[in-house]
């Protein structure tokens, strides 16, 4: 029993950070139709900056902030140099820039950081919390608590806001939105900082669990892409709701069929979403949005 | 109201507007016919600036506007329907009317313009909550119209509102475009079912191949005929 | 729908092509001026390829210290019969295409008399296999898996201990000295870490104790709670990390995090500073296998340190330099016994040495080129290594 709850909770905390990376990437993807492959790299970004944040002797929530509005600015400049100009192209050529900003990014830092992992460590990130023989660090209660507060809020900003409206719209119908008023192109740009900068939060809170280091973004790229592609592309409860269920299946498998196929069971998962429902499990109007 | 003169634009290499004049004046219906790819719609998205206009000038209320800011349009009065509707689907009925009031030009008042809508198309009204995608072809028309007019616009660009809907749905949306045109608001009408059309508009240009060919001041019966007969390629009886 | 499956498609491809780029993706150094043309009155080249800029140069640049401390050394006493010692040291990425280009380049261009070499075993493995060609005598310091030394060449010779001495020490040390009947065993997804798997449960079960868990992790992969809860519920009273330290401090730490608090055991991976820097508290205690202890009470060992701290100020704290720095000796003084650099006479000698006494330990090649080193077993205690035991 004990057994069964702790994999419940180890599945919704790797969850609630799945969600959270996916989120961006997702939001990114509906409203600039951009598969970012650099998405993770703003996590190792976030995650840097706050550990050099920290070395600056800031304490960790003010290093966090400060390293989400570097994740953000380093988005503002990428977006300007690798994305915008290509805007009109097919969606493939903005793919592949992608990828070529993330080589960047990684070979950057590794050049200018060094390969080897640093360590972060704040004033939660050791113990944990104990209740019935089930355990729960302290940074991954944060992160919990981070990842569901910012999910929230993104979504009460684009269901309820004029902003999130204008994001939706121009997600939905760039040229029809332009017509309607929405200067797309600006919100193309604000919803990439956005996104982006939503990743670099989620670098910065594991930072003290997963530490520091270059390549850190290319697998939480991956499992973001797993996790959009099983909530549907461009839909943001659906990345919400794919983080959790990604992260269950992970813990579940690993506790009942074996840890060595956990990875095969998450991939399996999503061919079989691909083949049954390409459109993503939580997609209600049937058609592609591209 | 509208000036059109000389303009040529299209996709890349391709030419699509050779140098097209024409004029809308206040308060008209003003009917653009023509057989399918002959460059009416380019016109309209050439109007509103998502097309560039390379050579000639676009006057609206006497400014030059063929270098502005597509989403600007909308604020300067100038409301563009697209072929197709291009209502945001997975956007409710009042969401989508929201997006455009909220970049209205914000003097005039957004109450007074929803319930004038919403006499126009009371259907729209049982369905606020409901998704854009799932109402049906004319309501989805009658959704893309009332997007425009709640921003309150001078001038309404409609590109093709009867594709793809009944003869009896047709003539109401006529109907309806006409009072819209008699609460003052000035129509450029593109359309390929012309018999509809001509029901309605008090002036007409035929287009084709990327240039008005003829232009109507003042539509007779036997220059209807003639219209239908030599640019429409209708036979009369 | 088409064109969205495709979108999917190009993105798992390019994902794929993404991690074989990041595998190697800095650009290959223009090759190194050669004077070509074998002579017996110049300086001796030895050859060094090894990992010096990205993820593993930390430790490709403590075998050249290590060798360039023994070159140094040899050449201040006159070199070897008259002849200077010179070392060539070249970035191989630990990337096996660039590791053969560099070793091709330094065999043919370079005439190089001696090679050691590298980081990584299957890089080795290809290496050594273009060295053989002209049989000139092949050190192998660090690389340590089995295979190394299984391909039946006669001019290879590894002064470490390979992979499987070190997990049988392992064992029979825990045998022997500690009371641990159930152990769980949780292990990165390799060749390497398989191996460990099937080896040490072989033995440790033949000693009549009991492997509760065999869980598997990937290579990069952050998060092991998955692993250790399933270890947790099968309470074991030991743990076993077969895996290297980046992943090995996480999952001491995440196992503290998850209420396991049960003796943790690892190999070779956790020598030197890096588990403490990365494992913080949570790797106090563990037990590890290592190749080289800096206080080890033996006058090689602390005259080797003392002119290591001397020359770069700082003590050798792992194999790397140290076991580099024995293979630059072990070729030296075979050039001397031999009394020619001819790879055929030199290679007479290596096989014939018989207990050279070595920082390493002992060193006795076998007909393969493995000797059998000294095997440690270290314990961190207080954010340091200590070496609290090894077999006689």
């Amino acid at each position: 029993m004990t057994e069964l709850i702790q994999i419940i909770v180890n599945g919704m905390a790797n969850g609630a950070l799945y969600a959270l990376i996916a989120l961006g990437l997702t939001l990114i993807y509906g409203v600039m139709n951009l598969s970012n492959f650099a998405q993770g790299e703003f996590a190792m970004i976030g995650a840097f900056g706050t550990y050099y944040f920290m070395q600056m002797h800031m304490n960790y929530l003010m290093a966090m902030i400060l390293s989400l509005i570097v994740a953000g600015l380093i988005g503002f400049v990428i977006h300007i140099l690798a994305f915008h100009p290509l805007r009109k192209s097919e969606p493939l050529n903005m793919m592949l820039s992608s990828l070529g900003v993330s080589v960047l990014l990684v070979n950057l830092s590794q050049y200018l950081f060094s390969p080897n992992p640093k360590v972060v460590s704040n004033s939660f990130s050791e113990d944990s919390i104990q209740a019935f023989g089930v355990f729960l660090s302290q940074q991954r209660i944060l992160i919990v608590i981070v990842s569901l507060i910012l999910c929230g809020f993104t979504y009460w900003l684009l269901e309820r806001s004029k902003f999130g409206r204008s994001v939706r719209a121009a997600s939905l119908d760039p040229d029809t939105a332009t017509l309607y008023g929405i200067p797309t192109n600006r919100i193309a740009f604000i919803t990439f900082v956005f996104g982006v900068a939503l990743t670099g939060i989620a670098g910065g809170l594991t930072a003290p669990i997963y530490n520091v280091y270059p390549t850190m973004g290319i697998s939480l790229t991956l499992k973001a892409f797993v996790v959009v592609v099983l909530g549907g592309m461009g839909n943001i409860p659906g990345a919400i709701m794919g983080g959790f269920i990604v992260g269950l299946i992970e813990s579940f498998s690993a506790g009942y069929v074996s840890t060595a196929f956990q990875d095969v069971i998450v991939f399996s998962a999503l061919f079989l979403v691909l083949i049954i429902k390409p459109e993503g499990i939580l997609s209600k109007v049937q058609g592609e949005k591209v | 109201m509208l000036k059109i003169n000389q303009v040529v634009s299209g996709y890349g290499d391709i030419k699509v507007l050779k140098g097209i004049s024409l004029h809308v004046n206040e308060g008209e219906i003003v009917g653009i016919l023509g057989a399918n790819g002959v460059g009416k719609t380019t016109l309209l998205k050439t109007i509103s600036n998502l097309i560039k206009t390379r050579e000639g000038t676009i006057t609206y209320l006497g400014q030059e506007i063929q270098n502005s800011s597509p989403h600007k349009l909308i604020s300067m009065g100038i409301a563009h329907v697209p072929q197709g509707r291009h209502i945001f689907s997975k956007m409710s009925v009042i969401e989508n009317l929201q997006i455009s009031m909220d970049h209205a030009n914000k003097k005039s008042n957004g109450k007074d313009r929803l319930s004038y809508v919403f006499d126009l198309f009371p259907r729209l009204k049982e369905r606020l909550k409901q998704l854009g995608g799932t109402l049906s072809g004319g309501e989805q028309q009658m959704l893309a119209i009332a997007r425009a007019l709640v921003a309150g616009p001078k001038l309404i660009l409609l590109d093709e509102p009867s594709m793809g809907l009944a003869p009896l749905v047709v003539q109401s949306m006529f109907e309806t475009i006409q009072q819209i045109a008699k609460d003052g608001t000035t129509i450029l009408l593109v359309e390929q079912n012309a018999v509809a059309a001509l029901e309605i508009v008090q002036r007409l240009y035929v287009m084709d191949m990327g240039r008005t060919v003829y232009e109507s001041q003042q539509i007779t019966n036997q220059e209807l005929d003639k219209i239908k007969e030599v640019y429409l390629g209708m036979s009369v009886s | 729908m088409k064109r969205f499956k495709k979108m999917i498609f190009m993105m798992v491809s390019l994902l794929s092509i993404l991690t074989v780029l990041l595998a190697g993706c800095s650009a290959p150094k223009g090759a190194s001026e050669s004077d070509s043309k074998k002579d017996s009155s110049g300086p001796l080249k030895v050859g060094l390829v090894t990992q010096l800029s990205g993820g593993g140069a930390l430790y490709g640049n403590l075998m050249k210290q290590g060798a360039q401390l023994a070159v140094d050394q040899i050449n201040e006493k006159g070199g070897v019969d008259g002849r200077k010692l010179k070392l060539l040291a070249e970035d191989d990425q630990a990337n096996p295409s660039e590791s053969v280009k560099v070793t091709q380049r330094m065999v043919s261009d370079e005439n190089i008399d001696a090679w050691i070499g590298t980081l990584k075993s299957s890089d080795t493995i290809t290496d050594i296999g273009i060295t053989a060609k002209k049989d000139i005598p092949s050190f192998v310091p660090v690389a340590v898996a089995d295979n190394v030394t299984d391909s039946g060449l006669n001019n290879v010779y590894r002064n470490v201990a390979k992979n499987s001495m070190q997990i049988t020490e392992m064992v029979n040390y825990i045998l022997k000295k500690q009371p641990h009947k159930k152990m769980a065993i949780i292990a990165e997804n390799t060749d390497y870490g398989r191996n460990i798997v099937k080896i040490f449960s072989e033995q440790f079960e033949k000693g009549g104790r009991k492997i509760t868990n065999k869980e598997l992790y990937n290579v990069g992969q952050k998060d092991f709670n998955n692993q250790l809860t399933k270890i947790k519920a099968s309470k074991p009273d030991s743990v076993l990390i077969a895996g290297l330290v980046a992943e090995g401090a996480l999952i001491a730490k995440q196992a503290k995090q998850l209420g396991i608090n049960q003796q943790l055991y690892s190999f070779g991976g956790f020598m030197g500073k890096q588990p403490m820097e990365l494992g913080g508290s949570a790797v106090n205690n563990l037990i590890h296998t290592d190749y080289f202890v800096p206080t080890a009470k033996d006058e090689k060992t602390q005259s080797f340190v003392n002119d290591f701290n001397e020359k770069y100020g700082q003590i050798p704290d792992s194999y790397y330099s140290a076991a580099t720095y024995d293979a630059v000796y072990l070729y030296a003084d075979a050039v001397k016994k031999a009394g020619t650099s001819d790879p055929e006479k030199v290679n007479k000698v290596l096989h014939e040495l018989k207990n050279e006494h070595t920082v390493m330990g002992d060193i006795t090649f076998d007909k393969n080129g493995q000797a059998a080193t000294r095997v440690w077993i270290s314990q961190i205690q207080d954010g340091k290594q200590v070496g609290i035991y090894h077999a006689e």
